[in-house]
């Protein structure tokens, strides 16, 4: 079946436990679906734009409240959705960061980060993960101390990743945000794989800025994202725009310059808006989450050579693996060489492993069920043991 | 539409193999049998 000339129906999710591990956070809600084919025509929240003729401000459908409902969820005080968490990022340092300035990142930081850091003209500089692939304070309070030397002067800003994309861990942001606030650094917590996912409570991580995606861990279409920030930041961030036509006179009410006017004005921020309270509930139950990464991790140390080299045991769904002491072991003789793994899986029901891949990748199990989690696990030990590896 | 989205949810829980429980399985004759009936009123409507 096609949508649309060479545009295939895609039923990936229907048809096969997907594991790929950017995608697993931002499968649809029913409720998103359902909203995608309503306000699928491109402005579509726009019918009751009335003044001040801005998207914040919309009342029907809820946007106004979502938004004051999104700050009150992550223990901000303001919140404006986004196209993606990078243009989040984009946000704060074009306002934060001058030409010139150390910008504090770390050596998990997503590119994203740093194409931000470019654009405002900032200078990268990096935290250190540690020997478990950890960012810790005391890393951070040491990084802050060689800027000063270096720069005589504090970073502008510093990005942390509440969960990094490389590993999956979870990192001390609270001890974090309390050194740099000792060198008066803001601290940007990158959610991407946090928010929407598990609990996040800016107030006590002691964060200035939260971003999240939409697409990413929210169920939400893309590009869709959030920043929320503190009442402090919420002025210069969200400042609105003072341009004005040198010919025309023209000015342009209360347009956030950050935010170039609206942002999601149609299926993106519905979407989210849509599966907002599933996602609300589903943070409370990550335990549940854990539990299933857990079992499929546990099943794939049970095979002899694997190594995990995320923390462990897990506390995330994200996942790094290292099978290069078993299933590339297979590959090297194996007539489908490093495609067999996938191609095992596929012909199991699953998919999202990369085509090739039996060395060192990633896998992600957030939102499967009881039954699809044990599917997979019990997946990976028999295509192990049909491939003569050793399974304890 | 709504209606096909909510059996499309349950295909996605029940991925790779799709075997229902008795509760999903009751999900998804109401889901069927409501949109039999719409089918049936566009049918009427639009069709005569």
């Amino acid at each position: 079946m096609k949508c649309s000339g060479d545009i295939e129906v895609r039923e990936v999710e229907e048809l096969f436990i997907n594991i790929d591990p950017i995608q697993a956070g931002g499968r649809l809600t029913p409720e998103a679906m359902k909203a995608c084919i309503a306000y699928g025509d491109g402005y579509s929240v726009c019918d009751y734009c009335l003044k001040p003729f801005r998207l914040d401000y919309i009342r029907k459908p809820p946007i106004a409240a979502f938004h004051r409902d999104l700050a009150a969820w992550l223990h901000m005080d303001e919140a404006r959705v986004m196209p993606g968490a990078r243009r989040g990022f984009q946000a704060v340092a074009s306002t934060l960061v001058e030409k010139g300035d150390p910008v504090m990142l770390t050596a998990l930081s997503h590119y994203t980060e740093f194409v931000a850091v470019e654009q405002s003209g900032g200078i990268p500089r990096e935290i250190p993960a540690d020997e478990h692939n950890r960012i810790t304070a005391d890393a951070a309070a040491a990084r802050i101390e060689e800027v000063l030397r270096e720069f005589g002067r504090p970073p502008g800003l510093l990005f942390v990743e509440h969960v990094d994309y490389q590993f999956g861990n979870i990192h001390e942001i609270k001890e974090i945000a309390r050194v740099a606030h000792g060198y008066d650094v803001p601290v940007l917590l990158n959610g991407a794989y946090s928010v929407g996912i598990m609990e996040v409570d800016g107030a006590a991580l002691g964060v200035d800025f939260v971003v999240g995606s939409g697409h990413k861990s929210m169920a939400a279409p893309a590009p869709s994202g959030l920043v929320a920030t503190t009442s402090e930041h919420a002025e210069s961030v969200f400042r609105t725009t003072k341009a004005k036509g040198d010919l025309t006179g023209r000015t342009f009410g209360i347009k956030e310059v950050e935010l170039m006017g609206c942002t999601l004005m149609g299926v993106t921020v519905v979407g989210m808006m849509a599966s907002f309270p599933a996602v609300k509930e589903r943070v409370k139950h990550f335990d549940r989450e854990i539990a299933h990464s857990r079992l499929i991790t546990d099943a794939l140390l049970s095979i002899e050579g694997t190594e995990v080299q995320s923390e462990y045991p897990r506390n995330h769904t994200l996942t790094r693996i290292d099978t290069r002491g078993s299933f590339d072991k297979v590959a090297e003789t194996h007539k489908k060489r490093g495609f067999f793994l996938q191609s095992d899986l596929k012909q199991r029901g699953i998919t999202g492993v990369i085509p090739g891949s039996t060395r060192v990748w990633k896998y992600n199990t957030y939102g499967l069920t009881e039954a699809q989690a044990r599917h997979v696990a019990e997946a990976f030990r028999e295509i192990a043991i049909e491939n003569g590896l050793t399974v304890t | 539409m709504f209606l096909l989205t909510d059996i499309r949810a349950l295909l996605r829980e029940t991925a790779p193999d799709h075997l229902l429980d008795d509760e999903q399985k009751q999900q998804a004759a109401r889901a069927l049998e409501k949109a039999k009936k719409q089918i049936a009123i566009l049918e009427k409507e639009l069709v005569g």
